[in-house]
């Protein structure tokens, strides 16, 4: 006897499997998008934070004095009384900010580094000899309350006076 | 002839075309056609037109197999008996289950290779990580190692550790260094190893020290090797 049409059981195999291929995929995508998003912003951390260094070894060098404010934030002394302040932001995104103000209290550069939204920054100042030490901080993702050293640098204060004068400005 | 939409093909016409059409089509096929004969497009058991004898046969349920788009059957004309092959057109709505569970089988196997590369990203990104901690707990060192005064040096060299505050990322890390006077200047090479899942060669980092002859001038220059 010819057949016509489709049974029962077959549109009910048909729907679930279309159901399941099709939660499957929204799965595959969220996850994409979510591995796509921590990867660029893992790689912009790890950018930034290689620029940290970089500028934060250069400011340290030529300081002639640190201090610790009490906001957490560094303040460097570099020679004609100019001044290079580190600070950390937590707003819609956590951010370090680099500020190079001259004698006369007038900014003279800002640099922004982007951290992750879980980052925390800490300076100590160390003597003999006088060295500062930057930490990131990030927290453990899953685990609150839980933190890892991102990056952590040290640098000595007035490490070489005669070199700037040499080589010029510090970028 | 066109108006119907018929390829040359085709040889044979359903009742659903205009009879007259159908005859004038018939009449003029060439002689030495084929005896077996195709029809595409034919959408339903009924009585169509055999130009053989132009009279006409009953389309019978013969399948022979599916092409395709087409199943093929085999029938032959009522009133000749000339044997005809017909193409049928399938009508396929939607999906067969078979294609489902393919899509299906394909599909959890992305989803496997991608929940497998999960992990490894993790591990990449960790590695990155502890290689930079790595870098820069050797520049650390260095930095410090070369701006204390000799005597302090060496005693700073004996006690050579890791900063506690790495000894949860880098397992088991262990700090090494040469002290080196040849032609190439005065230096220390520090090299830093840890426990890691691969493999891979320790990094190592170059200070120079100013020399103890001229007592020249403090310089550094730094070199990574060995990342793995």
């Amino acid at each position: 006897m010819k057949r016509n049409g489709i049974s029962l059981i077959e549109t009910v195999i048909a729907v679930s499997a279309s159901s399941l291929i099709f939660l499957l995929t929204i799965g595959v995508l969220h996850q994409t998008m979510l591995l796509s998003s921590k990867a660029k912003s893992r790689t912009d951390f790890h950018q930034s934070n290689i620029r940290l260094a970089k500028y934060f070894r250069d400011d340290v060098h030529q300081a002639l004095q640190m201090k610790l404010a009490d906001d957490g934030s560094l303040e460097l002394t570099l020679k004609d009384s100019e001044t290079v302040t580190y600070r950390m932001e937590n707003g819609v995104g956590s951010v370090v900010i680099r500020e190079v103000k001259s004698s006369g209290g007038e900014n003279r550069e800002q640099e922004v580094f982007r951290m992750l939204d879980t980052a925390s920054c800490k300076f100590e100042i160390q003597d003999s000899p006088d060295r500062v030490t930057l930490e990131l901080d990030s927290e453990i993702p899953g685990e609150t309350g839980l933190a890892r050293v991102e990056m952590r640098v040290s640098a000595t204060a007035n490490r070489w006076p005669n070199v700037t004068a040499h080589f010029g400005a510090t970028p | 002839m066109e108006q119907y939409g018929e390829s040359e093909s085709c040889h044979l016409l359903t009742i659903a075309k205009p009879v007259r059409y159908a005859r004038k089509r018939i009449a003029n096929l060439d002689a030495s056609s084929p005896r077996e004969l195709q029809a595409s497009c034919c959408t339903a058991e009924g009585l169509y037109f055999c130009f053989a004898c132009a009279t006409g046969f009953h389309f019978a349920d013969r399948r022979l197999g599916s092409l395709d788009l087409f199943h093929v059957f085999w029938t032959a004309c009522i009133s000749c008996n000339e044997s005809i092959l017909m193409l049928k057109q399938r009508r396929a709505y939607g999906s067969a289950n078979i294609e489902v569970l393919v899509a299906a089988s394909l599909l959890i196997a992305v989803i496997g290779l991608l929940s497998s590369m999960v992990p490894r990203l993790g591990n990449v990104w960790k590695a990155s990580r502890n290689n930079q901690l790595a870098t820069h707990e050797l520049a650390n060192q260095l930095e410090l190692l070369t701006a204390i005064p000799e005597l302090q040096r060496s005693q700073a060299l004996e006690n050579l550790r890791v900063s506690p505050d790495l000894t949860d990322a880098l397992h088991n890390a262990v700090l090494r260094h040469q002290l080196l006077d040849d032609a190439s200047g005065r230096r220390i090479v520090l090299s830093i190893d840890w426990e890691r899942t691969v493999d891979a060669k320790p990094i190592s980092m170059v200070a120079w020290l100013p020399s103890q002859k001229t007592g020249g001038e403090l310089r550094q220059e730094s070199d990574t090797r060995g990342t793995p």
